[in-house]
């Protein structure tokens, strides 16, 4: 049911890789002067938190993790842990759509109401999870080399007034374990690699599957650092803590030779697309994990009802408050996203193991 | 079936298309009124904002007729600035379209008591933008200065917008905008330094008995943190442009050696050179002036082909700078004890243990330290004369 649809690697590669980076062009914790340092420690990190899950990708190559969690933990035990990954999928939906909403709605659209741009917006991407993986992995091929060439073009253009001399010899103002303990926190951050553990089934080259999230990673860490580093060149180190939004800041100062300004419409479309694609396929992944998890033989009928629940935990909560949404994405996101990129998966991994040995022991008995 | 499923397809485009027509957050054109310079002075309730609002139809006309001003100004008065942006809306008909400022003018009382307070609006706001010139009004109120178009410009925003952009042409004044005020405040080891302007009279020429007036760039504002602290002149600012490297050109005129006379040099290019020396408690700040330039003007009689002639007057050029620059960092240190340069942005780089314990009082240790300038000027050309026009 669910590997009818079939993507290609570099789809996969696309789509995992703006969906961390959307993310990263509407919000950024620029905690202190080593961001830039931190991103790129954090590709040390990354392959440790990632690889339980690399690892039992591997192992079930044809099944996602919803359908080989009841097959190493048990049934029962399999489908609490099964519906948990449904729950992190629709809150990690919420919370981005809260994200785009509290950027969006005081940058360009202040008098349009919450319920409306949370409603286009649902819309929008309930019409991409219908359609299905291959076409939100088509829309990610076409458009993401496109988001990509923005943030390379802002960084070109706004060179002339980057002050690289801002950045201070590193361990100026942190120690190793604050660089480390960042770096740490910004590979928690990367909660791709669920998502990646999803799509598995569905990739048509499996080849090396290791090699395929680590250019993953690459892609995010080298976006991520361009639009770093150009925020702290061109605002400067303090700057861009008193902000939600630096880099749209930083944007808005473009002006070459007063000729080439005002372009800041260009990542408001990429805000917009790269959202799309990420709320999309997350709302997709919600309605395919739950279907495998309960049984569901139509995971379409399910999207409806998904976009209602999200709605409404946007207008009735306090997700959409501003204050609320950032406090999750800088301080909470790390922590549960540990727990399904690590924690889950590590208990998973030690019974997958223990099951084996046991296994291995009968046979010998 | 296929008929019900037509229909609904269809009645849904047409409800879609319908949403199409304009979107949630328009705003006509004939509906805003555009906003060219805000003008910010003390007020009954705290704040008075001053704004300069641009009539479409006059401007078009481009006439040149200064009886018909191509613009309207507007006061209100607030207890935050925002709250003066939105009591306006009570005397105009037009919603304030804030998006296409040029600049925004502080008064010197307002500047005094500190800003920052009245920039964390312009931080927050969606239509601000922090490339808007960020000004100081000297002398006078922000609102008095705003009405004045000495040029030929008849908008008095690209008045001023083009006035202050004559910095690169004369050295003599900054051209500062609002991110560049706030990178300096957020910043330790720097102060911010301030484009100022000031409403003179215009010299009279010719037999017209009105009373006509013009702004002046010249000069600086020099903050600590927030507040104003007080200003540098015409040559004080250049000084301060050629410890910061930002002389892009201009005239250097001193004494010709061994006569009467004077030699003007235009200055082709300008680079400078910080460094700051920590030694115990003793702390050396260290500038390199590097110029190359072209004689402009030689009123003596001297022999500009003998290379040796260029060579004393190179040493009175160098000399010239040194002069200007030493003045300006003792008027800095002594009177001010801001440090605008960013001495301390250097000690934090260069020292960053030493600079956990210095970073507090870094303006005061700076008004203490000891001063190095070293200057050194070329004379690369000697425009298109070999002698000069007296004999």
């Amino acid at each position: 049911m669910t590997h009818l649809e079939k993507i290609s690697p570099i789809q996969v590669i696309l789509l995992l890789s703006i969906s961390r980076i959307s993310i990263v062009l509407l919000w950024f914790k620029f905690s202190n002067q080593d961001v830039w340092i931190t991103e790129l420690v954090s590709l040390f990190y990354i392959p440790i938190l990632c690889a339980p899950l690399l690892f039992l990708s591997k192992q079930f190559a044809n099944l996602t993790i919803t359908e080989y969690l009841p097959i190493i933990t048990g049934k029962l035990f399999g489908k609490i842990l099964g519906t948990l990954y449904v729950v992190f999928f629709l809150f990690i939906a919420t919370i981005d759509l809260s994200l785009f909403d509290n950027i969006l709605k005081p940058i360009n659209f202040p008098e349009t109401p919450d319920y409306a741009i949370i409603f286009l917006a649902l819309i929008s991407c309930a019409y991409g999870a219908y359609k299905g993986l291959e076409c939100i992995a088509r829309s990610a091929q076409i458009f993401t080399p496109q988001i990509l060439a923005i943030v390379v073009l802002y960084a070109l253009l706004q060179i002339q007034d980057m002050d690289f001399s801002v950045f201070l010899p590193i361990f100026a103002d942190s120690t190793f374990f604050e660089i480390n303990s960042l770096a740490f926190t910004n590979a928690a951050r990367i909660n791709e690699i669920i998502l990646f553990a999803m799509l598995v089934p569905s990739i048509n080259k499996k080849g090396n599957m290791n090699m395929i999230f680590y250019w993953v990673a690459i892609i995010i860490s080298a976006f991520s650092l361009i639009i770093i580093v150009s925020t702290l060149a061109g605002l400067g180190l303090d700057v861009p803590k008193k902000t939600f939004d630096p880099y749209y800041i930083f944007i808005k100062q473009i002006s070459v030779y007063d000729f080439i300004t005002r372009i800041e419409f260009l990542i408001v479309a990429a805000w917009n697309i790269g959202m799309f694609l990420k709320i999309s396929l997350t709302i997709y992944l919600a309605t395919i994990s739950f279907a495998q998890v309960w049984g569901v033989k139509k995971r379409k009928v399910l999207i409806i009802p998904t976009i209602i629940l999200v709605f409404i935990i946007e207008l009735k909560t306090d997700i959409l408050k501003s204050v609320i949404a950032f406090k999750i994405m800088e301080y909470y996101i790390p922590f549960i996203n540990l727990f399904f990129i690590f924690g889950i998966p590590v208990i998973a991994l030690a019974v997958y193991f223990l099951k084996k040995t046991s296994k291995a022991k009968n046979e010998i008995l | 079936m296929i008929i019900l499923k037509r229909a609904f397809v269809i009645t849904l485009i047409v409800a879609i298309t319908l949403s199409l027509t304009g979107c949630w957050n328009r705003r006509e054109l004939n509906t805003l009124g555009i906003i060219g310079l805000v003008g910010v002075d003390t007020g009954n309730n705290g704040i008075k904002s001053t704004f300069e609002i641009i009539k479409p139809e006059k401007t078009s006309k481009g006439t040149g007729d200064k009886s018909q001003t191509p613009v309207t100004y507007m006061q209100a008065n607030g207890s935050t600035l925002i709250e003066s942006f939105r009591a306006v809306p009570v005397r105009f008909e037009r919603k304030l379209f804030v998006s296409h400022a040029k600049g925004f003018l502080f008064s010197e009382e307002v500047a005094r008591k500190g800003l920052i307070e009245n920039l964390d609006m312009i931080l927050r706001d969606h239509e601000l933008r922090l490339t808007m010139h960020f000004i100081i009004i000297k002398d006078s109120t922000a609102s008095d200065a705003m009405s004045v178009t000495g040029g030929i410009n008849t908008i008095p925003s690209s008045y001023v917008e083009d006035l202050v952009k004559q910095y690169k042409v004369h050295s003599t004044s900054v051209d500062t905008n609002i991110l560049d005020f706030l990178k300096s405040y957020y910043s330790k080891g720097i102060n911010p330094l301030v484009t100022v302007l000031k409403k003179v009279k215009k010299d009279k020429v010719g037999k017209n008995d009105q009373e006509e007036y013009e702004l002046s760039v010249e000069g600086s504002a020099v903050f600590l943190k927030d507040r104003l602290v007080g200003f540098l002149d015409g040559p004080e600012t250049r000084g301060y442009n050629w410890v910061v490297g930002k002389v892009s050109s201009g005239v250097v005129t001193f004494p010709t050696p061994n006569s009467n006379g004077l030699t003007s040099v235009e200055i082709f290019q300008a680079e400078s050179k910080m460094d700051v020396e920590v030694n115990g408690n003793d702390i050396k700040i260290k500038v390199k002036i590097n110029m190359n330039g072209m004689i402009d003007e030689e009123t003596t009689t001297i022999q500009l082909t003998d290379p040796a002639v260029i060579e004393i007057l190179e040493q009175a050029n160098s000399q010239a700078i040194k002069q200007e620059v030493e003045h300006t960092l003792q008027k800095v240190q002594k009177e001010y004890k801001s440090d605008v340069f960013g001495f301390g942005q250097i000690v934090h780089r260069k020292y960053p243990q030493q600079w956990k314990n210095m970073q507090d009082n870094w303006d005061e240790l700076f008004s203490q330290a000891s001063i190095e300038v070293e200057t050194e000027a070329k004379i690369t050309k000697t425009g298109k004369s070999t002698l000069p026009a007296k004999e």
